[in-house]
């Protein structure tokens, strides 16, 4: 990796970035924006949403600044990926929960109902995070920044932090466990995380045609990394 | 509103947004305990909730409201 890229924590500053990366990962390679098509919005209207989701700075979930490492070149973020330890925030709440609060506090309220006649197809794919497991979320990087190493960077340092921050479960020996998911048909992410060590450890499959208008695959893996 | 009312209340929200008319509501209640209580549901739950009682949650309220009781204080306390 080039010595001018540093990783580091992203602050306020990053927000559009971070914005880009969110959007760029739930296409996730598509032209497929389910989250603004759940809740029948554009997508400027749902990029302006997701910026004053992370400005309330909520801690924990993959919709916080805090989550975020970023790979900085020259004062300016370039590769971005989230990642927190799973209901350890301030509140001892589930991420999932914190992003339904973000979204539902910062969205109209006519918009969130709006989602309501598609629950029951984005259910299959709306996956239970294990608690006190990392989670890395939300992963991207610019084109021109790309097969540098950066983001195996951004996944170590994570690593590190996760270590430091649970010694709890190190004194215990209890059993570190790092965990991604990762839309099967994106065949360069799952080759990353496979270089970091991830193996693919379960797969959550939806059969429902409809899926695909919100997600931009039908199928859900997650990786696992013990450390 | 008394207790009682809001109970009658939220348990009708439940109802609904959970698909199941067997619910029964418990101050120790959680998404744990609820089928089909998942991050969307519960978006909705809580807009429903906003709805029926004419109320508007802060972020802070939300990200405290762990059990079915605190959402039920929580409400109590608005209407006050």
């Amino acid at each position: 990796m080039s010595e001018e890229i540093k990783i580091r924590r992203a602050t306020l500053e990053d927000v559009d970035f971070l914005v880009d990366t969110i959007v760029a990962a739930e296409k996730s390679g598509t032209d497929n924006f389910g989250l603004a098509k759940l809740f029948e919005l554009s997508e400027g209207e749902m990029r302006t949403y997701i910026k004053a989701m992370l400005e309330e700075e909520v801690d924990g979930c993959e919709f916080s600044v805090s989550s975020f490492l970023v790979a900085d070149h020259q004062g300016k973020a370039v590769s971005a990926f989230a990642g927190w330890v799973e209901g350890q925030n301030e509140d001892g709440m589930s991420s999932a929960l914190l992003k339904s609060n973000l979204i539902g506090y910062c969205l109209p309220m006519e918009n969130v109902m709006k989602s309501q006649s598609k629950s029951d197809i984005v259910r299959p794919l709306q996956i239970e995070r294990e608690e006190g497991t990392y989670q890395l979320e939300y992963s991207y990087t610019l084109p021109e920044y790309r097969g540098k190493g950066i983001m195996k960077d951004i996944i170590n340092m994570h690593i590190v932090d996760y270590q430091q921050n649970t010694p709890h479960r190190h004194q215990e020996g209890g059993i570190r466990k790092i965990q991604v998911h990762v839309f099967a048909n994106n065949e360069a992410a799952i080759g990353t995380y496979k270089r970091c060590g991830f193996e693919i450890t379960k797969e959550y499959n939806s059969n429902n045609p409809l899926v695909e208008q919100y997600f931009p695959y039908h199928t859900i893996l997650l990786m696992e990394r013990i450390v | 509103m008394e207790r009682t009312e809001i109970i009658e209340k939220l348990t009708a929200v439940f109802h609904e947004v959970f698909n199941d008319n067997n619910i029964v509501l418990s101050d120790e209640m959680t998404a744990k305990d609820v089928e089909n209580w998942d991050s969307l549901t519960h978006m909705l739950m809580i807009t429903k909730v906003e709805e029926t009682f004419g109320i508007k949650f802060k972020l802070k309220e939300l990200n405290k409201l762990k059990m079915v009781g605190d959402l039920i204080n929580t409400i109590e306390t608005k209407l006050q």
